[in-house]
């Protein structure tokens, strides 16, 4: 038994498959926990300070600049899209769209205000405490709950979409292994070139997840359009309200639909997410197809999963935990929405909570698609050694 | 004609094939013999084009084979097992691109020849270990290529079967057909190839008309009783082998082993003589 034992343990841990991956997934734990040292080495700057001009006049109302320089902001005599005004006891806002920079800026108006306040005299002890706590800050717009909901609606789509990834690993792997363990592969490599085995890989993971999209919204089209049947979705909506506090009472299908006003904008916007997504579902196939190449036992297929699937989870993580108004628009999950891979789901974040110029969508995807070719390119050789087992 | 020209394989340090040629002409079956490990898989998947050659070409008629024009039949078992013969066939076929109605009409005539048309819609999981390797080869010919490959095909079949795939690749090479084929059997390919290619260690040790090479390399053997008084022969021979009731000299020339035929009659403790041609067997250990 002992033999059995150590044996399977053997092949499981101690292939060259298993080995490598370790090494990378050690690799990206060293990197995860020394992610300040390395950003620090590398000198880049995570958290940009939003500008924000603020004229003289309302220089002299606020606290020293050092608190807002401390929380991200940085006073300017330039003229911007961002500002801050001061008038009639009132603040105005100008180009903040996010609730967390919005937040931090209260605070800081908030103690300025109280700073006045100490620093006036009262006519009673009444007047004093109302207006300490109270300020009147006016934004140029209305964050309303509506675009929160379409935007909750449309990352829902696409990490739907992304999860769907999780489930093809295995099946690209599998198959691979199939075909070498059965020497299919040999036959058919007989009748098409491995360029094209490859390539037919590839495109067979982007279709499956195109087909499990297109089903899962048939069969959901199918579904509503059932219960819209019987009570146009009113008993549904209203069991949503109740439960998960949102603004569907007394509403149907229709006038939900009415209500989101859904328009060519998000249309667009959705689609520029799927594009990210879907490259980067690509590069994610390209590089499972490199490795599962290399495997020559259902032990060694099963080595590269797991590690997969992890590394796709610790990223749909990283996403939701990055998904805040600040990071998005100046820190971490800016500088990974250009970056291959991460971009699949923080490019998708920024596209949803921001308005991101064409210039920025262009160069990142530019970058993705640069790197989609270059997995493709050196990861064929590779590959096709794989493939044959060659040394 | 194929023509494989010096072809060269290396795995970093290791030579597994060390400049072998081969030359192939329709209407001719041609063994690539030797012992395991010699290189026959590996020139044969060079030939295939699934691993490439560090050195020297394959060519057809004088320019680079197309393998759409070849038959490849691997050595280990290349079959969905989950799938019906016809569905596997189909399968193999369309990747050939061939259609429905030529793929259908192939499987048809090839279970009939091989009288196992009656496994047409069988799962392939449930044939015998030989009815798999006949479905193997019936798809390797789908294509009707000009050029078949087969390495190791007699693997799992019985006697009969052997014989009758014999008569088949026969009757195929008769129709204009060039046919390179690898095996252990090496009795069966004795009577089976017009050339052969021997490769000992990657290294091409003998080729040409198995009749030329008996000529040029034919070995006489003398088997004599081990109690005989056979040490004290003097007659030159090339090798001797002493087995625990016999023991077997074998000569370059057969007027030596004539001589030793005159010697042994005189002994009289002999009451075992026997002279024979060494076998191509054993000329493949050579």
């Amino acid at each position: 038994m002992k033999t059995l034992i150590l044996f399977s343990l053997k092949r499981r841990f101690f292939n060259k498959i298993s080995i490598l991956l370790e090494v990378l997934f050690i690799s990206i734990i060293v990197i995860c926990f020394n992610a300040d040292r390395i950003i620090q080495a590398l000198n880049i700057n995570i958290y940009q300070p939003i500008e924000l001009y603020v004229s003289t006049e309302t220089r002299s109302v606020l606290i020293d600049e050092s608190y807002f320089n401390d929380a991200g902001f940085i006073f300017t005599d330039e003229k911007q899209d961002t500002q801050l005004n001061y008038q009639d006891n009132q603040y105005f806002v100008y180009g903040i769209d996010n609730n967390m920079s919005r937040a931090k800026l209260y605070g800081l108006l908030l103690r300025s205000h109280q700073a006045i306040i100490l620093n006036s005299s009262h006519p009673s002890v009444e007047a004093f405490i109302t207006n300490f706590n109270s300020i009147q800050v006016n934004y140029d717009n209305e964050i309303n709950d509506i675009d929160s909901l379409k935007q909750t609606i449309l990352f829902m789509l696409i990490t739907s979409v992304y999860f769907m990834m999780l489930n093809f690993i295995s099946v690209n792997s599998n198959e691979i292994i199939m075909e070498k363990s059965t020497n299919v592969l040999e036959t058919i490599l007989c009748s098409v070139s491995s360029f094209k085995h490859f390539m037919a890989k590839i495109i067979l993971g982007a279709l499956t997840v195109a087909i499990q999209l297109f089903t899962g919204l048939i069969l959901i089209t199918l579904v509503i359009f059932q219960r819209y049947q019987y009570d146009q979705g009113k008993g549904l909506l209203e069991f949503i309200f109740k439960y998960f506090n949102l603004p569907f009472n007394s509403m149907s299908f229709s006038d939900l639909l009415n209500l989101l006003d859904w328009s060519s904008k998000e249309i667009i916007l959705l689609a520029q997410c799927l594009l990210f997504l879907f490259i980067g579902l690509l590069i994610i196939q390209v590089l499972i197809l490199m490795m599962s190449s290399k495997v020559k036992t259902i032990e060694e297929s099963s080595s590269i999963q797991g590690p997969f699937y992890l590394v796709l989870l610790a990223l749909y993580y990283l996403a939701l935990s990055l998904n805040t108004p600040d990071q998005i628009s100046n820190g971490l999950a800016y500088i990974l929405s250009y970056v291959p891979i991460a971009s699949m789901l923080t490019m998708g974040m920024r596209l949803l909570s921001t308005r991101v110029m064409l210039s920025d969508i262009l160069f990142s995807l530019s970058l993705s698609v640069l790197f989609l070719f270059g997995c493709i390119y050196y990861g064929f050789p590779f590959y096709k050694r794989g493939l044959m087992n060659e040394k | 004609m194929l023509e494989i020209i010096n072809i060269s394989k290396q795995y970093k340090q290791t030579l597994v094939l060390d400049q072998c040629s081969l030359c192939a002409k329709p209407y001719q079956i041609i063994g690539v013999l030797g012992l395991n490990g010699c290189g026959k898989t590996t020139l044969f998947k060079i030939i295939m084009g699934l691993i490439p050659a560090s050195h020297g070409e394959v060519l057809l008629d004088k320019q680079a084979l197309d393998t759409h024009l070849v038959g490849y039949m691997p050595e280990q078992r290349s079959l969905y097992l989950d799938l019906s013969v016809f569905n596997y066939a189909m399968f193999i076929g369309r990747l050939k691109g061939l259609s429905d109605d030529y793929i259908y009409s192939q499987l048809s005539d090839l279970l009939t020849l091989f009288k196992i048309d009656h496994y047409m819609h069988t799962k392939i999981r449930i044939l015998s270990k030989g009815n798999q390797q006949r479905i193997q080869f019936i798809c390797a010919c789908l294509h009707n290529p000009s050029i078949l490959i087969l390495d190791e095909p007699f693997n799992g079949l019985d006697y009969n079967s052997q014989l009758d795939f014999m008569k088949m690749l026969k009757l195929w090479a008769k129709q204009g057909k060039t046919i390179l084929i690898s095996s252990h059997q090496l009795n069966l390919m004795d009577d089976l190839c017009d050339e052969v290619l021997i490769l000992k260690e990657g290294k091409t040790i003998l080729s040409g008309s198995i009749a030329m090479i008996r000529n040029t390399h034919q070995q006489y053997r003398v088997s004599v009783n081990s109690d005989s008084r056979w040490k004290e022969m003097e007659i030159p021979y090339s090798s001797i082998n002493a087995l625990i009731e016999r023991v077997q000299f074998e000569f370059s020339t057969l007027k030596n082993a004539k001589r030793a035929i005159q010697y042994f009659n005189k002994d009289t403790s002999v009451y075992r003589l026997e002279l024979s041609m060494v076998p191509l067997s054993e000329l493949v250990k050579l």
